[in-house]
């Protein structure tokens, strides 16, 4: 995975939300072993105190696990995940929205305008 | 306890009343244009130089004949001989160092394929860098300082050592300081920005603290500090 980084924003954070991303897509399943801290942390090109910083966050949420000497597991409770795939949908939705405020759409608009382009490109459904 | 502290340092006419402390161990990137002082701290937190005045401490401890042996220093010269191979060069660091692990040194160079038979002098540029970074990451003292580890080196291999460096420090054990005077392809990895100019250290700051209290980039925190 190649990333850029916003430089200005908590690096941790951004390394937590590129593998909450990776959970939700269901690239890591529920049980599926994270890379150690030291192969992610070359992987992304940052800190590995950094990458411990974010698993160790990650584990605090309850979406992944530390078994000493195996390493770093995605949880195997499945409710959690999808509250935390509900949770970062909601946030999505709340930025778009936001933005879309601030360009002077209505609710309404907003709903065609979607409409419009998911048609147009042909993804109704996926 | 901070991996250094300095108190009112006075070097030369280099360093006047320098005081500045890293709190935590990590990966410290030193910035600064070229005649800043970088390299005079580096030699005095090493206890290569003595300073005029002032105190200089590491890891809690007054910087001094105990304490040199906790650093492993590359200088920012070559420091290779050329007319060794690059297994001789090894062994040479094995009877000078106590603390040399040649066992990771040989993987190491056997990872980034340098010809363990093959002189120094006949090695590229990249590689003789390479070779240099290897054999002070294989030392297991507590504080390594790299000077100006990627000067005249082509962004490929900059990146390339700058990765070797995050991989195989231990930073469970250990700290690392680079100095350079670029700091976008540092920034990521570093715990901690010391920003030097003109024999004053303007900035020491831990990184992810800058992002996360006050919304700030290295780049920000750097200009901010020129003002």
């Amino acid at each position: 995975m190649t990333h850029s980084f916003q430089h200005s924003q908590p690096i941790y954070t951004q390394i937590m939300d590129i593998f909450f991303q990776r959970i939700c897509r269901g690239e890591l399943g529920p049980g599926d072993k994270l890379p150690s801290v030291r192969d992610t942390a070359v992987e992304v090109g940052v800190n590995p105190n950094t990458i411990q910083r974010s698993y160790m966050e990650m584990e605090r949420r309850g979406v992944v696990e530390t078994r000493r000497g195996q390493g770093t597991f995605v949880t195997a409770d499945i409710e959690l995940l999808e509250r935390l795939r509900q949770e970062l949908t909601r946030n999505q939705i709340f930025l778009f929205l936001e933005s879309m405020r601030q360009l002077g759409h209505t609710p309404h608009d907003i709903m065609s305008m979607i409409n419009s382009s998911m048609q147009a490109k042909g993804d109704t459904k996926s | 306890m901070s991996l250094v502290t300095f108190e009112q340092v006075r070097y030369k006419k280099v360093l006047h009343d320098l005081s500045f402390s890293v709190p935590h161990a990590g990966i410290i990137g030193l910035i600064g244009a070229n005649g800043s002082g970088k390299s005079t701290v580096l030699h005095l937190i090493a206890g290569l130089v003595r300073p005029a005045q002032g105190r200089i401490f590491m890891n809690g401890e007054a910087v001094g004949r105990q304490t040199r042996e906790q650093v492993a220093f590359s200088p920012e010269r070559e420091w290779l001989y050329p007319f060794f191979t690059v297994q001789q060069s090894l062994q040479l660091a094995a009877q000078l160092y106590t603390d040399f692990q040649t066992a990771k040194a040989e993987a190491l160079t056997r990872r980034f394929n340098l010809n363990a038979d093959k002189e120094v002098r006949y090695l590229s540029k990249g590689n003789r860098a390479r070779l240099q970074v290897i054999l002070t990451l294989s030392r297991s003292a507590p504080l390594l300082i790299m000077d100006e580890p990627l000067s005249g080196l082509d962004p490929i291999t900059r990146e390339h050592l700058l990765e070797m460096m995050a991989e195989h420090t231990e930073l469970e054990k250990q700290s690392i300081i680079v100095s350079t005077h670029e700091v976008a392809e540092i920034e990521l990895y570093l715990d901690h920005l010391l920003f030097m100019q003109d024999g004053r250290m303007l900035v020491s700051e831990i990184v992810e603290d800058l992002r996360e209290s006050r919304g700030m980039s290295v780049l920000d925190v750097m200009r901010e500090a020129l003002l």
